[in-house]
């Protein structure tokens, strides 16, 4: 073998090996568990490194938008990072577009040529992403079952010529390449599938705690209190004080009430977390629907002296459903007799506007402070509060009557100030328009 | 009068100029010339070519006393191609010799601003001793690259 | 003086259109004709393609007679390299048609000139020999 062949040997040999430390350095970089542009930014600087590939860039392709975005870049600044382009625009989305790599040298000659030549008078350079001046580009798709998962993009300012080998190294390359960002790709999605369904069983367990909350604490006191009434009617029964006796049934029936209106919240709150609720909208005469609720409620307003006024035209009607709407007035109303004082009076109004009923409840009650208005609708932050005549609650109530008014379309305001009573402003599809 | 009157002008830019020939065998031959002169009251060239280039240039003159010049302007591509009869061929005179770097000075530096680089071009060209070769032209085609391009160009004396 | 004959391989550099290359036809009737061409694409060891867009009277000289010589410069060490070409066939479709067209389509779009320039056609020359000048 003469000298000549044996330095031939040699040249190739290194050769070979330099490019197995290539794919050894590049195979490391992608088994880290780093994240996606991490990686990439890395592999880019390899590939700088070894080949000269000074300024590169790594796209991702959206396909329903048929945009490839920059995700890594080498050798630019970073604002470079985010920036998109088009499929089948430039270098970078032709390759994408056909899934072939392309690589071209004396770009801005070529240019020239073809702008001189088309004799179209401007020479319409369109600013390409990456260096405005580039003699030289390659475009990589990175490949992974036919399906284009990356392209890879190196330029340069000079005339730079790489061999059919380096050439077809780079392409060799893209595989493993294109894999790891696919696994990575795949490995991000389902990591956010799992923080949504993480968050889904949090708010799911949030609700049963919740739920067994209510049961533990509010709904076990009604109950137990109907044991110690029945040994007073035993004993008031036995002593025949019999004014007394009654006395204790009005008691009773206002117990068995408030019992029961807390176990319809309790239902449709949990049917409404349980998507249970099944909507049915009709247009329904508000006045009319607004004195029957309150007709309810008559006992609790007598007991109190509370004065109701109920200011809305006959005309008025609203676009609801019956049952859903009936649950947020029950409880504004409740909520208003509660923490009303003696004597205090409660005024429903309503005008129309043009699409929206605007249905304001104003009582003369304590009022809410503001740290607890804003928390007001929260149910995390929901403690059940005593009225003035120390009647209960499970906090349920107003959370329910934001979910119900927002499912019938409309949405809900409250304004109030300690000791200058509350306002609670709703506006509800006017039931003229439809 | 074959070529064009404003030709003359055309021609003492620093195009590219490039000579073809061919032998009998229809084996052509192309050679980088390194400067020309026009005489309009002809139709002659002479074409100043590196002797190094012009072997089988001669060779083939000798069978076939048919050539061809190319002259390319660099920034707009317009070129024409005069093809005639070869007249005869003699050593460079010292004021042509001058004229020939001058021309080369001027051409590469044109290449320059296109951001190649003029010594590799001087390198590549520069290679005395030169030779004059006059040809008379019987022909003028368009070469610039359009479509519909290498129709002849007749004047009216032509 | 020449040096000996060379492989393609070794003058890839040459073949990436970075300077235009020079190429000579000759007619049946002997009278040779001289043109520029952007580029001389590399197909394998043996052969190389050009395409076809504007040049009449190069194609009308190979369609007669076969062969072409073209001066190809390294835009590396600015070495010129004499190729002896023999036309072989002309594709308008096929990998080397359109690795070529997608070139061409490469810059062209970076113009918004992709409605103007298409490739008409890829034309094949086997290699008869190389050598440096």
């Amino acid at each position: 073998m003469s000298s000549f062949e044996v330095e031939k040997l040699s040249s190739q040999l290194a050769e070979t090996n330099r490019k197995m430390e290539i794919f050894r350095k590049v195979s490391f970089e992608l088994n880290k568990l780093v994240s996606l542009p991490d990686k990439l930014q890395t592999i880019l600087a390899i590939l700088d490194e070894q080949f000269g590939l000074a300024n590169s860039l790594i796209l991702i392709p959206d396909h329903d938008k048929q945009l490839l975005t920059v995700v890594a870049g080498h050798g630019y600044d970073a604002s470079i990072i985010g920036q998109q382009v088009a499929f089948g625009q430039g270098l970078i989305g032709l390759a994408a577009v056909r899934k072939k790599h392309i690589n071209l040298t004396g770009i801005r000659r070529k240019q020239h040529y073809l702008a001189t030549v088309s004799n179209d008078g401007d020479l319409n350079f369109v600013k390409p992403i990456g260096l405005t001046d580039a003699e030289s580009q390659v475009a990589i798709p990175l490949l992974s079952n036919d399906e284009l998962v990356a392209v890879l993009m190196a330029e340069s300012r000079n005339f730079c010529v790489y061999d059919q080998a380096d050439e077809n190294f780079l392409i060799t390359l893209a595989q493993p390449l294109a894999v790891s960002i696919q696994n990575s790709m795949l490995y991000d999605s389902m990591e956010k599938k799992i923080k949504e369904r993480t968050a889904e069983l949090q708010h799911l367990n949030n609700t049963k705690d919740k739920f067994f909350s209510i049961i533990s604490h509010d709904l076990r006191g009604p109950v137990t209190s109907f044991q110690s009434l029945t040994r007073l009617f035993s004993y008031y029964s036995q002593e025949g004080q019999s004014d007394k006796i009654e006395t204790l049934c009005s008691k009773v029936d206002q117990s068995v009430d408030n019992l029961n209106h807390l176990l319809e919240n309790l239902l449709d709150w949990s049917l409404s977390q349980t998507n249970g609720i099944q909507c049915c909208f009709e247009i329904i005469p508000l006045r009319e629907f607004l004195q029957n609720i309150c007709e309810i409620y008559q006992p609790n307003f007598s007991s109190k002296e509370i004065n109701l006024i109920i200011d809305v035209d006959d005309a008025i009607c609203i676009r609801v459903d019956r049952h859903t709407l009936a649950t947020v007035f029950r409880n504004l109303i409740s909520n208003s007799i509660k923490f009303t004082p003696r004597q205090g009076s409660i005024h429903i109004t309503a005008v129309p506007e043009s699409e929206m009923v605007r249905i304001e409840l104003r009582d003369t009650g304590v009022g809410i402070d503001c740290k607890r208005l804003l928390s007001v609708f929260h149910l995390q932050e929901q403690r059940s509060t005593t009225g003035t005549e120390k009647e209960k609650g499970t906090g349920l109530g107003l959370t329910l009557v934001k979910e119900f008014t927002e499912l019938n379309d409309g949405t809900i305001t409250i304004q109030s100030d300690p000791g200058k009573g509350t306002l609670v402003t709703l506006l509800l599809p006017n039931g003229k328009q439809a | 009068m074959v070529v064009p009157a404003w030709h003359v002008d055309f021609l003492k830019q620093p195009l590219s100029f490039w000579i073809a020939t061919t032998n009998l065998e229809n084996i052509p031959e192309p050679a980088k010339c390194t400067g020309v002169s026009f005489d309009p009251a002809t139709d002659t060239f002479t074409c100043f070519v590196p002797s190094k280039f012009t072997k089988k240039t001669f060779k083939d003159l000798e069978e076939n006393a048919t050539m061809a010049l190319v002259g390319v302007e660099l920034h707009t591509y317009e070129g024409y191609q005069y093809k005639g009869q070869y007249i005869s061929q003699r050593e460079c005179t010292r004021e042509e010799i001058e004229y020939q770097h001058k021309y080369m000075k001027e051409f590469t530096d044109i290449l320059q601003s296109f951001g190649y680089s003029a010594a590799g071009y001087l390198k590549a060209y520069i290679h005395p001793p030169f030779v004059a070769l006059t040809f008379k032209v019987t022909q003028v085609f368009d070469q610039s690259p359009k479509v519909g391009t290498g129709g002849e160009i007749k004047t009216e004396k032509s | 003086m020449s040096r000996p004959e060379m492989k393609l391989e070794e003058i890839m550099p040459a073949l990436q259109g970075v300077i235009p290359s020079i190429v000579a036809t000759s007619s049946l009737d002997h009278i040779p004709n001289v043109t520029y061409i952007s580029q001389i694409y590399y197909v394998d060891n043996n052969h190389v393609a050009l395409s076809y867009q504007f040049f009449n009277k190069t194609i009308k000289n190979v369609r007669e007679n076969p062969m072409l010589v073209a001066i190809l410069t390294c835009p590396v060490h600015y070495s010129l390299y004499k190729v002896t070409l023999r036309y072989k066939e002309s594709q308008t479709s096929g990998e080397i048609f359109d690795n070529m067209s997608m070139q061409l389509d490469a810059l062209a779009i970076i113009q918004k000139k992709e409605h103007i320039f298409k490739l008409r056609a890829a034309d094949i020359y086997e290699v008869i020999s190389i050598v440096e000048v």
